[in-house]
């Protein structure tokens, strides 16, 4: 497998420490880590472990403090603040908990979010969140703000606005963490067949062991190392 | 770019509550600043219209704050006369008119009224005439042009003012004065306020050939003028109230300056406040791609939209309160002062408080493309 395959992620010492007071906090200690494109990747372990921090590195949100990442073929450990603005914005599509959609943006307008930012004009972005919204089984509820929807149809928002822009990688944390199992299970379904059809490689840092079950791949992490990974 | 200013409106349009807090307490500080602005510019006009520099020295009673406090005796000016005709030669003094001078509120304008001599009006206070005639007889006044746009007067028409008429015969211009002023003869001054009280000034007009500065010393120094009489240059005497007007001037600049710098904190709180309370918010526009620098035009497009709101807010309310109060108009010593909202003082307020808006959402989000997404997300 190259290393300037699309989606590919190619991860090595990963290490990252921060201060929380006085006290120093090892996050994250070497980790190793391949993902081919297309990818299910679950990542499983107990709350601070360390899988928030991997997706926040992986995603360009925050910055490792030792090792190397490369993702679709990008070293981003040095990057500037510019150039990960633009990492994340043509190559990332985050997932969050909490879904984390703008309140003062409808469905529609907070899917096509990422497009705006990519400089498209809001009549270029609307066809492509409309189809979006369509994928995720929205597009009745378009014109509807976060505070008009549940909190399934909210994570469903988000997840298209994720992959709005085909980027080569999903990140998501705990993406049914705030849902009730019956929606947990519509989501983590709808993430698979959306993995399954357009071939974005997602990678999900969950408690929910019902997303194994759909995974080509399970990292578990425990004290800020990976300790066991398997193939699904 | 339409994009961007669509979501803007539409964040705006969703903290509408916020947003018109803001709006209403920006718009007050710019009322505020407008009035203030309008007031300088009415004071700064004073200040700066030239000063003709006359030949005329005037006598008053010392120790006086206004002239029409003191007077001067009769015995006194002819002594002063005399004095410098002794010192400078006879030619020296080309002409000594006595002058009655009131301060006086005439149909709710403070204006001064002088009374001298019709050949002093011409020959000492080099009144010109733009319309009219000069007044002669007992009950007939002139006007300066200040006092005609003051009051709304027209030549020919009868001003009622110490509880008697007088026909307005004409309109003149008083260079060294600049100021709103009533002229009637000596003899008609006399009638109206009584023989008691004598004049208050009396005026001097020396050769041209005399440097004025010197001749006032010497008259200052002349036993029998000092220490009961002040002896001063024409133009020295207006010259106190255009000081005094500065003064003011310099006061409502402050003013000014303390109005822009509270829209500065007004427009940095509100921005700090979007920044705390919605910082997921503005992790979450860093994540989907927009760069630090889009954030920070974002804020600012949203701090500018909101002043440029309360600006105009501003504006109407004070337009509404220069037409409507009679305070916007009104005279101080005999100086026409008039606030208006022209473009010089609105237009350059546009852009100082746009500044200001620049200015305090720099303040508050310079730093923002150094914070830490995971920090910002957390929050």
């Amino acid at each position: 497998m190259s290393l300037s395959e699309p989606g590919l992620i190619h991860v090595r010492g990963l290490r990252r420490t921060y201060r929380r007071g006085q006290v120093q906090v090892d996050a994250l200690r070497g980790v190793d880590l391949d993902i081919p494109t297309g990818a299910f990747v679950v990542v499983v372990g107990p709350s601070g472990s360390g899988k928030t921090t991997l997706l926040h590195l992986l995603g360009g949100i925050d910055r490792p403090t030792e090792g190397q990442i490369c993702i679709a073929g990008q070293a981003i450990q040095g990057a500037s603040e510019a150039e990960l603005t633009r990492f994340r914005r043509d190559r990332i599509g985050f997932i969050f908990q909490f879904y984390n959609l703008l309140p003062s943006l409808n469905a529609l307008d907070n899917v096509i979010l990422p497009l705006l930012a990519k400089g498209w004009s809001w009549k270029k972005a609307n066809p492509r969140g409309q189809a979006m919204l369509q994928q995720v089984g929205l597009q009745a509820r378009a014109r509807h703000k976060p505070g008009e929807l549940s909190g399934g149809e909210q994570q469903r928002v988000a997840i298209a606005r994720a992959l709005v822009v085909e980027p080569a990688v999903v990140l998501a944390d705990e993406p049914t963490g705030d849902l009730d199992s019956v929606t947990a299970r519509e989501v983590v379904d709808l993430m698979a067949g959306l993995n399954r059809n357009l071939g974005a490689t997602f990678v999900i840092a969950t408690h929910n062991l019902e997303l194994c079950r759909h995974a080509t791949h399970v990292f578990e992490m425990n004290d800020g190392r990976l300790v066991v990974s398997t193939k699904g | 770019m339409i994009a961007f200013l669509g979501y803007l409106f539409k964040d705006l349009r969703h903290d509408w509550g916020r947003s018109l807090l803001t709006v209403a307490s920006l718009s007050i500080m710019v009322i505020s600043y407008l009035l203030t602005a309008a007031l300088a510019d009415a004071f700064d006009e004073f200040g700066s219209r030239p000063g003709v520099i006359s030949h005329n020295l005037v006598m008053l009673a010392a120790d006086t704050i206004d002239p029409m406090q003191g007077s001067v005796s009769q015995e006194a000016f002819d002594l002063a006369v005399a004095a410098v005709q002794a010192q400078f030669g006879p030619q020296s003094v080309r002409r000594a008119e006595p002058t009655i001078f009131r301060t006086l509120r005439i149909q709710g304008d403070t204006m001064e009224v002088f009374a001298v001599a019709p050949v002093g009006m011409t020959e000492i206070y080099n009144l010109a005439l733009l319309a009219g005639r000069l007044p002669t007889g007992r009950a007939e006044i002139a006007a300066s042009q200040e006092a005609v746009s003051l009051a709304g007067w027209q030549v020919g028409q009868e001003v009622e003012f110490y509880g008697q008429f007088f026909q307005l015969v004409g309109e003149v211009r008083y260079e060294a004065g600049k100021i709103a002023s009533l002229w009637m003869t000596y003899d008609a001054g006399m009638a109206l306020f009584g023989e008691r009280r004598g004049f208050q000034v009396g005026a001097l007009n020396i050769s041209g050939e005399l440097d004025p500065e010197t001749v006032r010393a010497y008259l200052e120094s002349v036993p029998g003028i000092r220490p009961a009489y002040a002896v001063y240059l024409e133009h020295d005497v207006h010259a106190r109230y255009g000081q005094a007007i500065q003064d003011l001037l310099k006061f409502t600049i402050v003013m000014d300056i303390l109005a822009l710098s509270v829209i500065t904190f007004g427009v940095f709180n509100a921005t700090s406040l979007t920044l705390t309370e919605r910082s997921r918010e503005i992790a979450l526009l860093r994540v989907a791609g927009f760069s630090g620098s889009t954030v920070r035009r974002f804020l600012f497009g949203r701090a500018l939209v909101q002043t440029l709101a309360a600006y105009l807010l501003g504006w109407g309310l004070a337009r509404l309160v220069t037409w409507k109060h009679a305070a916007s108009s009104f005279s101080m010593h005999g100086m026409h002062v008039q606030i208006i909202l022209s473009p010089q003082v609105v237009l350059p307020g546009l852009v100082l408080t746009s500044l200001c808006a620049w200015l305090a959402v720099w303040l508050t989000t310079h730093h923002l493309g150094q914070r830490n997404l995971v920090v910002l997300l957390n929050e």
